[in-house]
Formats: C-alpha cells, sequence, structure tokens
C-alpha cells in the first residue's frame, strides 16, 4: 500500500460552516479513512438547562440550531406542556405551524446559498439570502429580533401575531414560487452543479438507519419518513402536504428533495394563513402563563401570578417525556425530565446534526478530496447544534 | 364480605398479554428485561413503551429489539441520579420506520459503571457512546474509540453530574488550565 498522507480540514475552514474538524487521511487524492473530530462549539447548553427555570431554558434551545430557532423552541415548549398536561389553544397551535414553517423554508435557503456558494456558484448565494431575509422581517415583527427568537413558549407564544403579519406572509407566498423558479433554473440543470453533486456523498438507507441519519438525507435515501406525518404534533394532522423523496442518496437528491421540501413548506403556510383561527393563542391557565397586562392593574389574584410566574416560574409534575419533531436537518428530539421542581431536573436535546455529522466517517470514505467539500455540505449541519 | 371481594377477583378478567413484540425480546434474553412499561400488560406508565434492561444485558436486549425491527438508532443519553446506588441512568431509544414505532431502553449503572457498547450493532451509536463517556464517567466496552468527545482530553471530572458545578473547572480546581 502506497504511503499515505493526513490532512487536517478544519476546525478553521470556509466550507465546514461552523468548526468541524475532518482528519482525512489520503492516498493521493483518495480519502482512505476520514474520522470526524468535533467539540469545538460545546458550550453546555444541556448543563445550563438544569440552571435554568423551565421557562427560560427555551433560551438555550435557541442557541443549538440557529437557524431554525423555532422549531428547537417548538420541540422543548411540547416536551414540558406534555410533562404540565397543558394545551394550547387552535390559534396557539396554527401560529406555530405557520412560524415554524417558515423557519424551515429559511432554514432550507441558507443551506441553498451557502452550498451553492460552496460549489462555486456565487449569485445563488444572494438570492437565497434575499429571500430569506423577507423571513427574517417576519421574524423581528413577530418577536422584535431576527435570530434567537425563543418566541414559542411553554404553554403558548410570546405575543399574538402582529398586524401587519399577514400581510407580510401573503406577499412572501406571492414572491417565493418566482424565487424558487430562479434558483431552480441556477442549478437544477447546471452541468457544473450536477457534475459535482451527482452519485457525490452517497448514504444509502441502510446506512442511515445505522448512522441514525434522519430528515432530508434519510428522505433523499428512499425512506418517506417525516414526524409531521409519523407523530403529528402542534396540529400538523390538520394540514395538507406530501413528503418529497428520492432513491439516490447523493448529494444531488439531497439538494432535489429540500427544493421539494421548501414548496410544500409554502403549502403549509398557505394553509396556516387561511385557516388561522380566531381566540386566545396561549394557554388560559395562570400558573403557567403571564396575565394579560391590562389585568394587572385590575386584579389581585393576576398581579400574584404575575408575580410568581416572573420571580420563581411555574413547577413541573416529576416525570420523563421524549419528544421529537422535524426540524430542516432531522429528527430533533427532547427527553426531558422533571423532578417536580421550578428547573429541568435534564435536558437531553438529540439533535439531528449530531448524527448526521456522524455518518461522514462513512460517506467519505473513498471519496476524492476534492469531493468533500460537496458531501459535507450536503448534509447541512450545524456545529451550534452537534456540539450543544 | 371477603368472599364476596374473591369472587370478584375471580371475576376480573386476567391482566392482558403484552404485545407480541415484547415477548419476542423477553423471550429471546429471558434474564434482560425487569420491567416493561408504558404498555398493555405492562407494570407502569410511561410515555413511551419501555423496557427496563437489566445492565449485564444491555447489548443482547438490543440486538433482540433490533431483531424484532427496531432497527433505527434514535438516541442513547445519560441522566444522573447521585442518590440512587445505581446513580447513572442509560436511556435509549430505537425507532421501527417501517411501522411508525418507538421503544426506549433503559438502565442504570453506578459511578465507575461500565455497560457493552451498541456500535458493533448501530455504528450510530458509536459518539452518543462518547459523549455519555465524556459528560457522565460512563465505560463503553466494545466502542471502538472511546475518548472524549466534546471536552478536552485532560478535562478533570463529567460536568453532566448533577454534583458538578456550573462554574466549571474554576470550583473545583484553580489551578486548572481551564480555570477561566
Amino acid at each position: 500500500m502506497a504511503e499515505t498522507t493526513v490532512l487536517n480540514m478544519g476546525p478553521q475552514h470556509p466550507a465546514t460552516h461552523g468548526v468541524l474538524r475532518l482528519v482525512l487521511e489520503l492516498d493521493g487524492e483518495t480519502v482512505v479513512h476520514c474520522v470526524p473530530e468535533i467539540g469545538y462549539l460545546h458550550t453546555g447548553i444541556e448543563k445550563n438547562a438544569e440552571h435554568h427555570t423551565w421557562q427560560q431554558a427555551v433560551t438555550d434551545t435557541d442557541r443549538m440550531d440557529y437557524l431554525s430557532p423555532l422549531i428547537n423552541n417548538l420541540g422543548y415548549c411540547l416536551a414540558v406542556e406534555r410533562l404540565l398536561s397543558v394545551e394550547v389553544p387552535p390559534r396557539g397551535q396554527y401560529i406555530r405551524v405557520l412560524m415554524s414553517e417558515l423557519s424551515r423554508i429559511a432554514s432550507h435557503l441558507v443551506w441553498l446559498g451557502t452550498y451553492a456558494l460552496d460549489l462555486g456558484a456565487m449569485s445563488v448565494y444572494f438570492y437565497a439570502f434575499q429571500a430569506r431575509e423577507a423571513i427574517l422581517d417576519m421574524y423581528e415583527a413577530v418577536a422584535g429580533v431576527r435570530m434567537n427568537l425563543s418566541y414559542i413558549r411553554v404553554g403558548g407564544l410570546l405575543y399574538d401575531l402582529p398586524p401587519q403579519l399577514p400581510g407580510m406572509v401573503e406577499r412572501f407566498l406571492q414572491e417565493f414560487p418566482r424565487w424558487m423558479h430562479d434558483f431552480r433554473s441556477l442549478l437544477d440543470d447546471n452541468p457544473i452543479f450536477v457534475g459535482r453533486t451527482r452519485d457525490i456523498g452517497l448514504l444509502p438507507a441502510q446506512q442511515c438507519r445505522a448512522f441514525g441519519v434522519t430528515g432530508p438525507a434519510l428522505r433523499a435515501a428512499g425512506v418517506a419518513h417525516d414526524l409531521r406525518r409519523v407523530t403529528p404534533y402542534s396540529g400538523y394532522e390538520h394540514f395538507e402536504f406530501d413528503i418529497p423523496t428520492r432513491t439516490e442518496g447523493d448529494s444531488y437528491a439531497r439538494y432535489l428533495v429540500r427544493m421539494d421540501e421548501m414548496e410544500q413548506s409554502a403549502r403549509i403556510v398557505r394553509q396556516a394563513l387561511d385557516g388561522m383561527p380566531s381566540g386566545p393563542w396561549k394557554s388560559a391557565d395562570r400558573k403557567i402563563t403571564l396575565p394579560p397586562r391590562e389585568e394587572l392593574k385590575t386584579s389581585m389574584e393576576s398581579l400574584i401570578h404575575h408575580f410568581k410566574l416572573a420571580s420563581q416560574g411555574f413547577r413541573v409534575p416529576a416525570g420523563a417525556v421524549y419528544q421529537a419533531v422535524e426540524s430542516p436537518r432531522g429528527e430533533l428530539g427532547f427527553y426531558v425530565v422533571a423532578d417536580g421542581g421550578p428547573r429541568p431536573y435534564r435536558m437531553r436535546v438529540r439533535a439531528p446534526s449530531f448524527y448526521n455529522t456522524q455518518a461522514l466517517k462513512y460517506v467519505l470514505d473513498g471519496a476524492l478530496v476534492a469531493d468533500a467539500v460537496a458531501a459535507v455540505g450536503s448534509l447541512d449541519m450545524i456545529m451550534g447544534e452537534v456540539d450543544r | 364480605m371477603a368472599d364476596q371481594e374473591t369472587a370478584a377477583a375471580a371475576n376480573e378478567s386476567p391482566p392482558p398479554p403484552l404485545p407480541d413484540w415484547v415477548q419476542q425480546v423477553v423471550a429471546a434474553v429471558a434474564d434482560g428485561v425487569t420491567a416493561v412499561l408504558g404498555v398493555e400488560g405492562g407494570s407502569g406508565a410511561s410515555d413511551v413503551p419501555t423496557l427496563v434492561v437489566a445492565p449485564q444485558r444491555w447489548f443482547e436486549v438490543a440486538a433482540a429489539a433490533k431483531a424484532q425491527g427496531f432497527d433505527f438508532f434514535c438516541d442513547v443519553a445519560g441522566c444522573d441520579y447521585p442518590e440512587r446506588p445505581q446513580r447513572l441512568a442509560i436511556v435509549a431509544h430505537l425507532r421501527d420506520l417501517d411501522r411508525g414505532r418507538l421503544v426506549r431502553l433503559e438502565t442504570a449503572v453506578a459511578a465507575d459503571g461500565e455497560l457493552a457498547s451498541w456500535e458493533p450493532l448501530f455504528p450510530g451509536a458509536g459518539w452518543p457512546e462518547r459523549e455519555i463517556y465524556d459528560l457522565f464517567g460512563v465505560g463503553w466496552r466494545g466502542n471502538a474509540d472511546l475518548r472524549r468527545l466534546m471536552l478536552p482530553d485532560d478535562w478533570d471530572g463529567h460536568p453532566l453530574r448533577r454534583d458538578y458545578p456550573l462554574e466549571g473547572p474554576r470550583a473545583l480546581n484553580p489551578d486548572s488550565p481551564y480555570a477561566l
């Protein structure tokens, strides 16, 4: 066997989108062996959550997958609500679905732009980020910030939708098909893009199962597994949407699956907007959610509830639940343990990127080093979520 | 009065049998499953069908569950209960994608405990086991690359244990190179 070279790709490398280090053992241009090294972004989020109140811990979840903060909020809040046996009213559920799907589109748009950029297609990046900007404006309208929203709270939401939001969503839905057409005409049949992604980064269904790979990577390998359909949550059973799948299991198939998913998400957004119920948007349980501001001036009881919630939070009955939601990257699971106290006893996060990144061991073996960037990027890992 | 109670007990239908796949797993590893929760005929409540597993049979029960169709590795996590003699609980989830089922496997080991690695069954178990080794201090027999995953190799202690201070190394040893 020829002498091999060890090449460190990362942790500071523009194509690793964060701080992923790949130790590549090379025989000429071929990767003989790949060892992904992680932990450079470990911030102890699970430990921190044990020291925050139940409601404060929502802000920990944003900071893992910062490209789809709302879906992280949702998974955690659903888990805590199950422990509390609290129901969120229909309007709250619809707003959660609406914002989650916008979040999925925004996340896929970042992936699309940066992935195309990795492969040398500069212009897609600008178009994709321009489209994402419209969604960030909506984030700002609902929660006042453009990242780390913590808009979804245990028991409901932070605020109701602002009056200008339906118009913003409507304008976005009008423009979106044209934008999608632009992206697709730039990439779908682009010989360079197709040449660099087709048959690259192969991850067949059997390997996905063994490595716990979920999301677009699993669906691109022919398994129509989507938690919004398998175990519907937050009222997803009321929405019509398809689960796009491909069978090739390569980077190009993952690209196509994500493009189709964005169109399906837009379909869900349309249904959520048109069918938006009126009525309360958070639980009426005053032991969990804050009373309306105006009641504080007239009701002593509301003032006490407000004081208790703001100063010490609420307690959650002892128990453990596993709640999984479909994030843009796959199965995002929260295993939450309560001991009856005011803080989570344990918040374990099953991050989809963590498992998808681990599969690089398999994906890069035997690949050409020049294809490593194309294969890594196509798995769309977020290091904040991998390292937590 | 006592006779009536006996008669009432006799009239009650026998407890429903465990689901078929649980029976198969129990039959495959006779001494492996110590309790079944969250299913009809089980001995307790749980949000997910749960098998409580004897630690020495951790690997065999997973292999039996895999044979019953739970071939998608979902997650394995730790949770520390310092007041228990077997303080480190290990909680794993497996999925059956074809039938849309989820199962939880639970066990517990002492502070210096060790379990058989699932890596030969599910390559995906490699990293989460290393994470538990790193943050809880559970050893894994048969994990091909048992090193710390998140923290530097010379880190002291296991931060996700309940008695590890939130402040980190600074609170334990001011001379630690990681005391910030």
